[in-house]
C-alpha cells in the first residue's frame, strides 16, 4: 500500500484509489442489536446496519459476483490441474499395542508407580527454543513441566514429534531432534523429554509445558540429549503416543536397529556415502550442526519455520513424519543444500504427489521410485521419501547426492528410522500413528457436530459423479432454532451460524452460498472454523492456498462446488460453501436458511 | 413481490452497500447522515424496485443515494443552524489516511456543485448523463462543473504539495 502523498496525484487518481481501494476506508461496525438478532431482514426493511461489513464474509465483500467468478475460475483451473482425489488424513483409528510400559522395568530405572521422578531419567531441554536445532549441549536438569507435581506421567503422557538425531546401541545417550511450540505470544514452549525404559523397550516422549499444543502453526525445531539409565542395547525405541494436535500426521516410531554400524544410525552422515561427502567436502561444504565427526548432526535450514508454516513437500514434514533434516552448508556462510530424508506412509505418498503434479512439478519415473523436479528435489520410494533443496545452485551436486541417497538406502529403517520400518511389536506396516504403549485412546481434535458435505458423498472430489437429486447440505431439524440452522442444543441465538445465499448466475447457473461461522460444523474430512493454517493443511493437504484483498484462502473443489476457508488472525474465519450449480430445494429464499419455516 | 426480484436486489445492496455507504458519506459529509440517506435510499428504492430496469439498477441506486443524500442535507439546512455542525467539523472517521482526509477536505471545500459533479463522477463512477439527471442539470453544466472542480482541486494540491516541501 503506497502512502505517497496525495499532493503529487492527480485528482482523478486520488478519487479512483478511493473508489478502488476498500483498505483506505475504515467501515466502523455500527450493527444494531435488533439487525443481529433477527433473520436476514427483508428488502424493504433493509437498513444500514444491515449492510455492516465487518459480519460480512469474505464472498460477500467481494461481492458476490466476483466470488461466483473465482469460484468458477478455481473449479476451472482445479479441474484442469486433475489432482487427485484429496487424501485428508483422517483421524487415526485406536490399534492396541503391547505396551512395553506394561513390562518390567530394567533395575536401575527410576520407575515410581508409572510415574518417572523428576529428571532423573528426563533431560529438561533449553527452554528457549529456537526456529533451528541447537547443538546438543549441557542441559539444565530441573523437572520438566507437565503435571502438578513437578513429573511427567508417561501412562498418560504424550508427544510432539520427535526424531533420532543420533544414538547407538552401546550407548547410553540418544540425541533427539523435534518438533515443539514455538514460544511465542501465549504459546508454550518446549520443555523436556520423558523417557521410560523397561527390559525390552525404551518410550520417549517430547513434552510441551502447554496447557495444550494448540499453537501448532508456530512450530519450531527443538533438540537435546535423552539420558538412558542403560544403554539401548537390543531394546526398541518407542515414541509415545502424539498428542492431539499431531494426531492427524503419522506417528514418527523410531527404532534403532541393534547393531548398526558407523556411522551411527539416523545421522546424517550416514546419509551419504564417503565419496559424497568427499565430494562435498571438495565443495568446501561442511555438516552444519556440530564439529565435523561428533557423529552427530541435525540441524533444520534456517527456512524451518516458514516451511512449516507454508510450504508442502518440505523438510518441515520431513520431519514430522519422522525423518531427518540435514543440512551441508559453506562453513561459517550461509549457503546451503539442506536434505530430507525419511519415512513416509501411502496416504502421505498420494497427497505429496497429488500436490506436486498440481503445482506443476516434473515427475519422472526412475527406477523403482519417482523423481520429482520444481522447488528442489523430491524422491519417492517405497515407504520413504528424500528431499533436497540445493540453494547453493550446485544443482548437480545436489541431484547426485539424491540419486546416491536413494541408492544408499532403499529403506528407512537402513538409517535407523522410519514408520513404515517399524519394528513395534503390533503396529501395522504403515507406521501406525495410535502406536499407544499406554493403552489409552488417542485424543481426537475432530469436533462433532453438524457436516457439511456435498450429498452424504464424503470429501469434496474431483470428478466425482452426483445424482441429480444430490443434497449440498446435510441438516437434521434438532439443528434448527428459531428459524435458524444452528447446532443441537443452542438456544441461545445471537448470529447465525450458518448463512445461505443464493444467486442467480448467467453463466454458471443457480449458486448457492452457504457461509458457516460456527466451530462445531465441519466438513466431512474434519475441517471446521477456528482450525490453525497448519491443522487446515493437515486436514486437507489438497487445499489450495490463495490471497485476495489481502485475506489467506484455501479452496477445495470438485464437480459439485467449491469449499473456501478464509482466515482471519490466523484461524478459519468463515468455511463458505460455493456450489457450482445444483439444483437448491430446501433454500425458502435468500438470507433463510432451510430452517426458516420448517 | 417476487423472491426474483428480492434476490436481485438483495444481491446488489450485498455487493455495492459498502460502496453506496461511501457515497452517501462524502456526500452528506458524515457518516451518521450518510447512513440515514443510504436508509433512506434502500427504502424507497425496494418500494419501487419492479419498476426498476434490472440493467440499471446499480447507476439508478446511486442515483436514488445521491438523491438522499441531497434530501437530507436539504433538510438539515432547514433546521436551526446550532443543531447542525458545520461539514468541516464533523467527524471523518471513515477515511483511514491522513492523506485521504486531507484530500476531501479539499473536495469539500469546492463550492456545491463541482463537489458533487466530481464525487459522481469520480468516486459514483456515473457518467455525464446520468450525473446531469441526478443533479437535474444539463450534461454541458456537468462538465464545465467538473472542469472548474478539477482545476480547483489541482491548484489546491499544488499550493499544499508546495507548502509540504
Amino acid at each position: 500500500m503506497s502512502d505517497r502523498s496525495p499532493l503529487d496525484r492527480t485528482p482523478e487518481a486520488l478519487f479512483a484509489r478511493l473508489r478502488t481501494d476498500d483498505d483506505r476506508w475504515v467501515d466502523t461496525d455500527y450493527r444494531t442489536d435488533a439487525a443481529a438478532a433477527g433473520p436476514a431482514p427483508h428488502p424493504s426493511r433493509w437498513s444500514a446496519s444491515a449492510l455492516n461489513p465487518a459480519h460480512w464474509p469474505l464472498w460477500a465483500q467481494l461481492g458476490s459476483s466476483l466470488a461466483v467468478g473465482a469460484a468458477i475460475a478455481l473449479v476451472i483451473v482445479l479441474g484442469v490441474g486433475a489432482l487427485r482425489a484429496p487424501t485428508s488424513v483422517s483421524p487415526p483409528a485406536h490399534t492396541p499395542s503391547p505396551s512395553p510400559t506394561a513390562s518390567s522395568p530394567v533395575a536401575g530405572a527410576t520407575l515410581d508407580d508409572g510415574r518417572i521422578v523428576n529428571a532423573a531419567l528426563a533431560s529438561v531441554l533449553d527452554t528457549k527454543v529456537e526456529p533451528v536445532v541447537t547443538v546438543p549441549a549441557t542441559l539444565p536438569t530441573s523437572a520438566p513441566g507437565g503435571s502438578a507435581s513437578g513429573v511427567i506421567d508417561p501412562a498418560t503422557q504424550s508427544s510432539a514429534p520427535w526424531a533420532v538425531v543420533s544414538g547407538s546401541p552401546d550407548a547410553d545417550t540418544i540425541a533427539i531432534g523435534y518438533v515443539a511450540d514455538g514460544d511465542f505470544g501465549d504459546c508454550g514452549a518446549h520443555v523436556g523429554v520423558a523417557v521410560v525404559e523397561d527390559a525390552t523397550s525404551v518410550t520417549i516422549a517430547a513434552v510441551s509445558a502447554a496447557a495444550d499444543d494448540s499453537c501448532t502453526e508456530l512450530l519450531a525445531l527443538g533438540g537435546g540429549t535423552v539420558q538412558l539409565a542403560a544403554p539401548l542395547g537390543d531394546r526398541t525405541l518407542f515414541h509415545a503416543p502424539l498428542s492431539a494436535p499431531w494426531a492427524t500426521i503419522a506417528n514418527p516410531i523410531v527404532t534403532v536397529e541393534p547393531g548398526t554400524s558407523t556411522p551411527d544410525p539416523g545421522t546424517c552422515d550416514a546419509l551419504f556415502s564417503a565419496d559424497r561427502r568427499a565430494a562435498f567436502e571438495d565443495d568446501h561444504l561442511v555438516l552444519d550442526g556440530g564439529p565435523a565427526g561428533d557423529g552427530y548432526a541435525q540441524k533444520a535450514v534456517e527456512e524451518w519455520a516458514s516451511s512449516a508454516a507454508d510450504q508442502r513437500a518440505g523438510l518441515a514434514d520431513v520431519v514430522q513424519f519422522g525423518g531427518l533434516a540435514c543440512r551441508w552448508g559453506v562453513e561459517n556462510g550461509d549457503s546451503s543444500i539442506p536434505f530430507g530424508f525419511g519415512p513416509i506412509t501411502d496416504e502421505q505418498t498420494a497427497a505429496m504427489q497429488a500436490y506436486l503434479d498440481a503445482s506443476g512439478a516434473k515427475r519422472v519415473e526412475e527406477d523403482g521410485w519417482v523423481r520429482y523436479t520444481g522447488d528442489g528435489e523430491l524422491a519417492f520410494g517405497d515407504g520413504w521419501w528424500a528431499r533436497v533443496y540445493d540453494n547453493l545452485g550446485l544443482e548437480q551436486q545436489g541431484v547426485d547426492a539424491l540419486a546416491e541417497l536413494v541408492a544408499a538406502n532403499p529403506h528407512p529403517g537402513a538409517f535407523g528410522g522410519g514408520a513404515s520400518a517399524t519394528s513395534v511389536p503390533g503396529d501395522g506396516a504403515t507406521g501406525d500413528p495410535t502406536h499407544n504403549p499406554t493403552g489409552t485412546a488417542t485424543p481426537s481434535s475432530t469436533p462433532t457436530g453438524a457436516y457439511v458435505t456435498t450429498g452424504g458423498y464424503g470429501d469434496l472430489r474431483l470428478g466425482k459423479p452426483v445424482p441429480d437429486d444430490t443434497t449440498l447440505v446435510e441438516w437434521k431439524p434438532d439443528q434448527c432454532y428459531a428459524g435458524r440452522w444452528t447446532t443441537p442444543g443452542v438456544t441461545e441465538v445471537t448470529q447465525d451460524p450458518v448463512t445461505v445465499r443464493t444467486d442467480g448466475n448467467e453463466r454458471a447457473g443457480k449458486i448457492l452460498f452457504m457461509v458457516f461461522t460456527d466451530a462445531t460444523i465441519t466438513t466431512k474430512s474434519g475441517a471446521h472454523v477456528g482450525m490453525t493454517e497448519a491443522e487446515l493443511k493437515r486436514t486437507l493437504p489438497n487445499a489450495q492456498k490463495a490471497t485476495t484483498q489481502g485475506a489467506t484462502i484455501y479452496t477445495v473443489s470438485d464437480a459439485v462446488g467449491m469449499l473456501m476457508f478464509e482466515f482471519q488472525g490466523g484461524t478459519v474465519w468463515a468455511i463458505t460453501l460455493v456450489d457450482a450449480g445444483s439444483p437448491v430445494e430446501s433454500i425458502v429464499g435468500d438470507g433463510y436458511g432451510p430452517c426458516y419455516g420448517g | 413481490m417476487s423472491w426474483g426480484a428480492d434476490a436481485q436486489y438483495t444481491r446488489l445492496v450485498a455487493e455495492h452497500g459498502t460502496a453506496l455507504l461511501r457515497l452517501a458519506v462524502l456526500l452528506t459529509g458524515n457518516r451518521f447522515d450518510g447512513e440515514d440517506a443510504l436508509q433512506d435510499a434502500l427504502v424507497k428504492v425496494a418500494a419501487s424496485w419492479t419498476r426498476t430496469r434490472p440493467t440499471k439498477a446499480l447507476p439508478y441506486l446511486k442515483r436514488a443515494v445521491a438523491n438522499a443524500s441531497f434530501d437530507l442535507i436539504r433538510r438539515r439546512r432547514e433546521t436551526a443552524v446550532e443543531e447542525v455542525p458545520e461539514r468541516a467539523q464533523l467527524e471523518r472517521g471513515f477515511l483511514r489516511y491522513e492523506q485521504d482526509v486531507a484530500f476531501f477536505a479539499l473536495v469539500d471545500a469546492l463550492p456545491d456543485g463541482q463537489r458533487r459533479v466530481l464525487i459522481l463522477r469520480y468516486f459514483a463512477d456515473l457518467d455525464d448523463r446520468a450525473i446531469a439527471e441526478t443533479l437535474d442539470i444539463t450534461p454541458e453544466t456537468v462538465r464545465s462543473q467538473a472542469h472548474r472542480g478539477l482545476a480547483k482541486l489541482r491548484a489546491d494540491l499544488a499550493v499544499t504539495a508546495g507548502g509540504a516541501s
